[in-house]
């Protein structure tokens, strides 16, 4: 992380790029910090990286920024935009969406039917499930080491997909040490 | 297989035999999936054939 200067005679601190330069609005690339007396510093207002995520348009006004445009610009160069806001906002919105369009509410949640579109597109193989371990989805790549498409298996109770692929030790017994989290496994 | 539902990320390596009866050694790593206001939603889990 490194300080710089605004054309909107604010300093921010930005990421550094491989080149040296600074990500960020045209002012911040082009315009050196040169006017020492009037700036409404951040480091004097103890802006760090810790609270840098938090930075919004509100803050960065009361910092001085006045201009919208600038503050977006430092918004959007920072990577400040507002992912968790903004996806709090669409997913309390759907509900609204869903009661406006006369649908059903949706059968799984959003965040499982986008990590399954998801799944879709990656060559890793991906296996999915529900809350109480039911298996949802397994994407093309899984097919693979599964042995069969999830066309032919869809969905599964967990009851049915545990006995379906056993895990094995190297012996080909059961494996006693399936089912170990991370924490159980010392790591 | 790795128990998804305990709410943990995991990692383990064993053999799998696949619906078409071929035995094959994986590694899975598995995560919690958790909506924004930290609701359990279930999991997703990694895995790729080991080369040995």
């Amino acid at each position: 992380m490194a300080w710089t200067g605004c054309c909107c005679r604010t300093i921010i601190a930005l990421p550094a790029s491989k080149s040296g330069r600074y990500h960020g609005c045209r002012g911040l690339a082009t315009e050196p910090w040169s006017r020492k007396s009037t700036r409404p510093h951040f480091r004097e207002k103890e802006i760090d990286d810790a609270v840098l995520a938090s930075l919004t348009h509100q803050t960065l006004k009361e910092l001085g920024v006045a201009a919208v445009g600038h503050r977006l610009r430092l918004l959007n160069a920072t990577g400040l935009v507002r992912t968790d806001a903004k996806a709090k906002a669409a997913l309390a919105i759907l509900p609204e969406f869903d009661k406006a369009l006369g649908r059903r509410k949706m059968a799984q949640p959003i965040q499982i039917i986008l990590m399954r579109q998801l799944a879709g597109y990656l060559s890793v193989p991906l296996f999915l499930v529900g809350p109480n371990g039911d298996l949802l989805f397994y994407n093309e790549p899984a097919e693979a080491i599964l042995g069969r498409r999830f066309d032919e298996t869809g969905a599964m109770s967990a009851k049915e997909w545990s006995s379906a692929f056993t895990p094995e030790d190297s012996e080909g017994h059961a494996d006693p040490s399936r089912g170990r989290t991370a924490d159980d496994q010392g790591h | 297989m790795i128990r998804v539902t305990k709410k943990r990320p995991a990692y383990q390596r064993f053999f799998i035999r696949g619906l078409d009866g071929v035995r094959r050694h994986v590694e899975v790593a598995s995560i919690p999936i958790a909506g924004l206001d930290g609701d359990f939603l279930g999991g997703a889990a990694l895995f790729w054939e080991v080369s040995d």
